[in-house]
């Protein structure tokens, strides 16, 4: 149904329903029962459109120019999932639908919004509440007196934060957050504007979600990246697809997922929670089957494992090849492992062997909390596929042993060669739709050698050697009053990261807060002594240059793809900025323009990205190859099998399973769970798009929990409907998520769900990964309260 | 005998463009669809193209900002976008392709 540009009605509203749009049968359909004005007899278009976007050059003869070209593509803000047809998914998939119209909305926070509403009163507003205002529209700056934000010029704001900068003691006391978001550009950009400032403080959201995967990719395969490309999950014979749910997250996924399983090849999920979209898909390309509300399995074999029991799932599943291996050699057949493989690329293979040989089974069920069966199935599964590929996301890399978990993953996966050819490797699903890009670029708290001294050749400045904060290090340091100023390129920090009353505080105690925004959310308001809001561009807006040329950015997906993308949409308000403007404009008042000229790379995007082919290895010829269709891939050495480790061979980890797992843990302690934070369908992080999550069945509301039914009917008997929810770390910290609804939800007893970012109250700062730093959001032991009680 | 759909097409997008060459060919072959009725809409002309839809929302917003055509309605799950010519954008049209 169409609605007036610029009525209610056509705000994104109707969109938070997450009804998929039924593709179409022809040209001329709008909606069902109706027509555009369209004409028929257009049939033979099809093949001037692409023509239309090649050049400016004269049509005449276009019929023996035709050919495929489409610069400046779109890439959709939805996710990182790979995309095929690169500019075209974003109508076809729930979240690229959703972060588009979010985007596009006809609402606007204009300085008389802040005029008529203190930040202390919009403190009391909900995370959904506040976005739903609209687009920022001019840059803000906090007045304590009034306890307003006021409007100012990007002059003042840009003067004022280069001098409260440079007022600081040390450029270290200064955190520069970068949100996953960010195009490489900007991110670029940001990190030369850091470095020359004088620091590595780096704070990103990578390190809340996909650290883990990082460190342990780099250790066991050379790059901290996936190897495999979109292409593969068309040859792959077995696909596992673990803690992670596509449905809500990427659904983009699913659709590979439901092809691979259509050809035949075998899906294993592991996800201690039920999610139904991993079970049955209904495919919104395919006309009939959404017409008829029809779907087609997805998931050949489905486990549910503890929460953090992965690790003793892929234990058990090379314990069972092990066995395999043992019974084909004493029989005379050939060994089911690609024996030459492990010789010739790895290193590790029999301390790993020996230590999986060692390993109960009884310790592995327990922990994993699978039956034996289950296990061996999984493992029959991998046995049978010539071509595996694992991919993974938040569900392993954020527990205290995720880095641990990936390490046996790929343990597994090497052992019949599984990585380096089609069909087969690791990807980690990464969320936002650049976070991957942005650590390519610099954004890193702990640089490589070779980029700062590529940036002190280019740039001619001493760039700052000693290691910076990751997001649990730039908490402690504005919580003990080390670090002084936050900068946030996008993101809400203050609702994003683990114990986050605490880091409002934190925020709040800072001299200088900058925040570089499209919407009001709650970090904007805990400013600092000194604090801007910022307005930029959005990915999906038009972003022109002094002289009216059209600019685009660049990204790189989870399948190290890299791409163009330029706006679609008519700026939200002409007072906006690009973040590399907002960024350009805060160095120059800072660093001054005499080694970097901010204005001019600021003007033409090109030139960041010839900077960026100087300094950073796999960018060369970038200008040119980002304006082919679907881009390029940055070169992936251990998708080659050239391994870039110590050894310089894929290594095995022979690590112990954990003592125990908070799971485990709980098992052993009266009233005692461990909660797991997630999505729900109509979020995209900290960005609440509506307060439903069809797939799990919940509507107009958010404070809920899901349990599992007999720990439900248990709670209820014991507390009531109502419950608080108190964390139980051993830290002195008193967390409590108060006033939540019990759902019954199949996932394994003892086990408790909900939403982040409500729920990140929970989740302790003194609390993360080994070796990641990543907060251990899938398992915090909590306890519950009757809401009546605590009401009294 | 009936012409050609394309060469129709491709003809008054061509006429457009030489009187506005500032348009891309996409925007001016928007407009060119409007004279031809071949569709109201983003969404329908991006089929009709065989083009992504991205790519025709795009082409719609240059037209609003050179005030040739202007948004008059939008589905905001699928940003389907109608559109009509303004009196610039018609007086274009009547120009290029009367």
């Amino acid at each position: 149904m169409d609605h007036p540009v610029g009525s209610p009605q056509s705000a994104a509203g109707r969109a938070d329903r997450g009804q998929v749009e039924p593709a179409e049968a022809g040209p001329v359909r709008v909606e069902a029962g109706k027509r555009s004005s369209a004409a028929g007899g257009w049939g033979a278009l099809k093949s001037c459109g692409k023509h239309l976007l090649g050049s400016r050059a004269p049509l005449s003869g276009a019929r023996a120019m035709l050919k495929a070209n489409q610069p400046d593509g779109f890439d959709c803000p939805g996710c990182a999932w790979g995309d095929p047809e690169h500019g075209s998914s974003f109508e076809f998939c729930e979240n690229g639908v959703k972060a588009v119209s979010w985007e596009a909305t006809d609402k606007r926070t204009p300085p008389a919004f802040f005029a008529a509403h203190s930040v202390t009163e919009l403190r009391g507003w909900s995370d959904h509440a506040l976005e739903g205002q609209g687009r920022l529209t001019h840059p803000m700056r906090y007045d304590a007196a009034s306890d307003r934000y006021l409007a100012v010029t990007w002059e003042e704001a840009f003067a004022e934060i280069g001098a409260t900068l440079r007022s600081l003691d040390h450029p270290d006391q200064a955190e520069f957050y970068t949100s996953g978001r960010a195009s490489n550009e900007a991110a670029y950009l940001y990190q030369l504007f850091a470095r020359h400032f004088g620091t590595n403080n780096f704070p990103d959201c990578s390190n809340m979600c996909h650290e883990a995967s990082g460190v342990a990719l780099q250790a066991a395969i050379g790059v901290g990246k996936g190897t495999v490309l979109l292409e593969d999950f068309e040859k792959a014979d077995a696909i596992f697809v673990v803690g992670q749910n596509p449905g809500t997250n990427h659904p983009r996924m699913l659709g590979d997922l439901r092809r691979a399983a259509q050809r035949g090849a075998r899906v294993v999920v592991l996800n201690p929670v039920r999610e139904r979209g991993l079970e049955r898909f209904a495919d919104p390309q395919n006309t009939v089957e959404m017409l008829r509300g029809a779907s087609a399995p997805v998931a050949s074999h489905y486990y549910q494992p503890r929460l953090g029991g992965d690790m003793a799932v892929f234990r058990g599943i090379a314990k069972a090849i092990f066995a395999a291996d043992d019974a084909a050699l004493r029989e005379g057949r050939p060994s089911v492992l690609d024996r030459a493989f492990l010789a010739r690329h790895t290193a590790g293979y029999e301390a790993y062997r020996a230590l999986v040989e060692a390993t109960e089974w009884e310790t592995i069920l327990d922990q994993s909390g699978l039956a034996r069966a289950e296990i061996e199935t999984a493992a029959e599964v991998y046995l049978g596929a010539e071509r595996a590929i694992c991919t993974w996301a938040m569900g392993v890399t954020q527990h205290r042993h995720s880095v641990a978990t990936i390490r046996e993953m790929a343990n597994v996966m090497f052992l019949r060669g599984h990585i380096g050819r089609p069909g087969a490797g690791l990807c980690p699903v990464r969320g936002h739709s650049n976070v991957q890009g942005d650590r390519t670029v610099g954004i890193n708290e702990r640089p490589p050698a070779a980029l700062l001294d590529a940036l002190e050749r280019t740039f001619g400045f001493a760039a700052p050697r000693r290691p910076g904060h990751n997001v649990v290090a730039a908490i402690n340091a504005m919580l003990d009053g080390s670090a002084k100023a936050f900068i946030g390129l996008g993101g809400n920090f203050a609702r994003a990261t683990p114990d986050s009353a605490r880091v409002a505080r934190a925020l709040a105690g800072c001299r200088l807060t900058v925040h570089i925004a499209t919407k009001l959310n709650h970090s904007h308001l805990v400013p600092g002594t000194v604090g801007y809001l910022l307005p930029c561009l959005g990915r999906t807006e038009i972003d022109r240059n002094k002289a009216g040329k059209t600019q685009i950015v660049t990204v790189e997906d989870s399948m190290s793809m890299v791409h163009g993308s330029g706006g679609i949409n008519k700026a939200a308000s002409k007072a906006l900025r690009s973040e590399i403007a907002i960024i350009a404009g805060m160095a120059a008042a800072t660093v001054g323009s005499d080694k970097v000229d901010w204005a001019g790379l600021s003007d033409d995007y090109d030139r960041i990205r010839t900077l960026i082919e100087r300094t950073i290895p796999g960018f060369t010829g970038y200008n040119v190859r980002v304006r082919r269709p679907r881009g390029f891939m940055l070169r992936n050495l251990a998708a080659e099998r050239v391994f870039e480790t110590e050894t310089g061979k894929a290594g095995f980890a022979a690590e112990a399973l954990p003592e125990l797992t908070e799971h485990q843990q709980a098992r052993r302690a009266p009233d005692t769970f461990v909660l797991q934070t997630f999505r729900s369908h109509d979020q995209y992080n900290t960005t609440i798009y509506g307060l439903d999550d069809r797939y799990r069945g919940v509507y107009g509301e958010r404070r809920v929990l899901f349990a599992h039914p007999d720990d439900l009917a248990e709670i209820r008997a014991r507390l009531g409907g109502r419950v608080d929810i108190v964390g139980l770390h051993q830290d002195g910290v008193v967390r409590v998520a108060e006033d939540f609804r019990l759902v019954p939800f199949e996932m394994p007893r003892g086990s408790l769900a909900g939403y982040y970012p409500e729920l990140n109250v929970l989740v302790p700062l003194s609390s993360f990964g080994k070796g990641s730093d990543t907060p251990t959001s899938k398992s915090v032991l909590v306890t519950l309260r009757a809401r009546a009680v605590a009401a009294a | 005998m009936r012409p050609d759909p394309e060469e129709a097409f491709l003809a008054a997008t061509e006429a457009l463009g030489r009187l506005r060459p500032d348009l891309s060919p996409l925007a001016a072959g928007l407009l060119a669809g409007l004279h031809l009725r071949i569709a109201t809409d983003t969404r329908a002309l991006a089929r009709a193209l065989a083009l992504a839809h991205a790519h025709v929302l795009r082409a719609l917003s240059e037209l609003e900002e050179a005030g040739l055509a202007a948004a008059t309605g939008r589905d905001a799950r699928t940003q389907r976008t109608r559109y009509a010519a303004s009196p610039e954008g018609r007086s274009l049209i009547e120009a290029a392709l009367a």
